[in-house]
């Protein structure tokens, strides 16, 4: 499941979020902000709301944090934690 | 009193020694900061001394407790600096009365906890340098006005210094502070408005280099400051992530009056109506501001009354019948004028230090002011005064606009000169520029209804971090 959300992730980063990132070139385990896929400080909110919108949660604060963002795999891992159980 | 009797004091005091200044990476305490000034007192003797003449410093400076350091070492010395941002990929020249450029470099993880300063100062020699004699104890800093021209405003330490302790009265900085600095320390809102009233306070600082949610988030809760220093942008970032109010805030400052009525309202429940709208600029420091106590209102739609010794009056415009005019101030600790690259000065200050702000603002009937706008954006459409900032306010209601940046062109119409909007959407908002022509006729008088509405998902923004009208205004057909 982590797998198919890490997939669902990579679809939001390259076609909802204007940052003219491709889809071919995220690495799931790459850091968001910074070097990796470099999500500005809006960017960042951006995506916290779609990834809301798109799998239907709402983080809470403590979910607010670097080690949750710091790649979409740590990203899908928490929304997992979050999503009941889909089949 | 000098800065650095100032500093003697709050490092040997009982009440301040032991607050600390830290970035996250680095902490240190006042008590233990002497040695490490000594050491950048070194580094900047090496570039000072040497020299048959010594010369002002261009600093490139960064949030860290070794830049903050570096600051507090030049003004203790009374060592003249340009103070700017990193210049990074938009290289600004170094100015030519500058000796040396020093920047600094940001810590990083694996450096350890061990704080050696000069460790992360480089300092190089300008190849420019045009041979100036050092004007003793100035601060330079760049300009931020929206038509891109460069110039540097000149201030002295000792101004600076009175700058900031009217900060402190107003906001309050004691021993007890923890002010975080989310915005750079190389503008002046930074530097005059909050890093020195928290030093000269001695107040517990945190350096937060290019912040976003996460990491403002993660240091307020292992700081917990009760002071900061934020833009609209982070007051609107925090909306996002702020999912319960704050009560560790006796005052959350933001500043410029584009945080508009309703972000202001709702950030405002989320520090527990702590939040405060600050009045400055570059030239002039910190100008005006409410009061923490005073009603929502007052703090949402004014910018409250002038700092301690500062005039503010109003020129009335021709046209204009609502009482409102051009904002003057006159400042007793304003800026001493304006030099180019070389170093030349650039026109005198206006007679009777009456410096012209550029905004337009009106009298509200507690004597609070509230500014309405930019004096140079009105046009004349049809006989009448119209200001762009009203059109932009107007517009930026609209449910799917998230932001919104009015501009005039050269060319005349039947109406007057042209007006074009450019609208930046919300996530996910179908719109179009006709359909929110048709509804700007619902809310504007329609002689101030924009000739072109364009849908834009970026605005060209200039290196000072404000929209670039101008490039916009080439646009309008």
């Amino acid at each position: 499941m982590t797998d198919q959300t890490i997939e669902r992730l990579k679809h939001l980063v390259s076609e909802k979020l204007d940052m003219n990132i491709r889809i071919e070139d995220i690495d799931p385990g790459a850091p968001l902000l910074g070097d990796g896929l470099n999500l500005d400080s809006l960017a960042l909110v951006e995506l916290i709301s779609l990834v809301e919108e798109s799998f239907g949660i709402e983080f809470g604060e403590h979910d607010l944090n670097m080690e949750s963002f710091a790649s979409l795999r740590n990203l899908a891992a928490v929304i997992a934690a979050r999503t009941p159980a889909l089949v | 009193m000098s800065f650095s009797d100032i500093l003697s004091r709050i490092c040997s005091s009982g009440a301040t020694r032991s607050n600390i200044l830290t970035d996250g990476q680095f902490v240190c305490s006042y008590g233990d900061s002497l040695p490490l000034l000594e050491q950048i007192g070194r580094f900047l003797d090496d570039l000072t001394v040497s020299e048959r003449e010594p010369g002002c410093v261009a600093l490139e400076c960064v949030n860290s407790v070794p830049g903050a350091l570096l600051l507090m070492a030049l003004l203790e010395k009374g060592i003249s600096f340009v103070l700017a941002p990193p210049s990074g990929s938009d290289l600004k020249p170094t100015p030519h009365f500058c000796r040396h450029r020093v920047t600094v470099a940001p810590a990083e993880p694996a450096d350890g906890a061990t704080l050696v300063p000069v460790r992360y100062l480089r300092a190089e020699r300008n190849p420019l340098f045009n041979g100036r004699p050092e004007s003793p104890s100035k601060i330079y800093l760049r300009t931020s006005g929206s038509m891109g021209i460069s110039k540097l405003v000149v201030h002295s330490h000792e101004k600076m210094l009175g700058n900031a302790a009217n900060c402190i009265t107003k906001y309050g900085f004691g021993s007890s502070s923890r002010a975080a600095i989310p915005v750079p320390v190389a503008h002046m809102y930074g530097f005059g408005a909050e890093f020195l009233p928290a030093v000269m306070a001695g107040a517990s600082i945190d350096l937060q280099e290019k912040t976003h949610l996460l990491k403002y988030l993660e240091r307020e809760r292992q700081f917990q400051p009760n002071i900061v220093f934020a833009t609209p942008t982070l007051c609107e970032i925090l909306m996002k992530g702020y999912k319960s109010p704050r009560t560790n805030y006796s005052v959350f400052v933001t500043s410029g009056q584009r945080i508009g009525e309703e972000l202001f309202r709702s950030f405002d429940l989320l520090v527990n109506g702590r939040l405060i709208n600050q009045y400055g600029s570059t030239e002039m420091g910190a100008t005006a501001a409410c009061d923490p106590g005073d009603t929502l209102d007052r703090r949402a739609t004014t910018i409250g009354k002038p700092m301690p010794g500062v005039d503010l009056r109003l020129e009335p415009l021709p046209g204009e019948e609502s009482g409102g005019g051009q904002l003057y101030c006159r400042h007793p600790y304003g800026y001493e004028g304006y030099v180019d690259e070389d170093g030349n000065p650039l026109g005198d200050i206006a007679a009777g230090g009456w410096y012209r702000t550029g905004d337009l603002a009106l009298n509200a009937p507690d004597g609070s002011i509230v500014v309405t706008g930019r004096a140079d954006a009105s046009v004349n459409r049809r006989g009448y005064l119209v200001l762009l900032s009203d059109i932009e306010r107007k517009m930026e209601r609209f449910a799917a606009v998230r932001g919104v940046i009015v501009v005039a062109g050269r060319d005349e119409n039947k109406q007057g000169q042209r007006i074009a909007a450019f609208c930046v959407p919300r996530q996910g908002a179908a719109v179009d520029g006709p359909e929110l022509r048709r509804q700007c006729f619902d809310v504007l008088p329609h002689y101030a209804v924009p000739d072109e509405v364009h849908i834009t998902e970026e605005l060209p923004m200039l290196a000072s971090g404000k929209v670039d009208r101008r490039s916009l205004a080439a646009l309008v057909g």
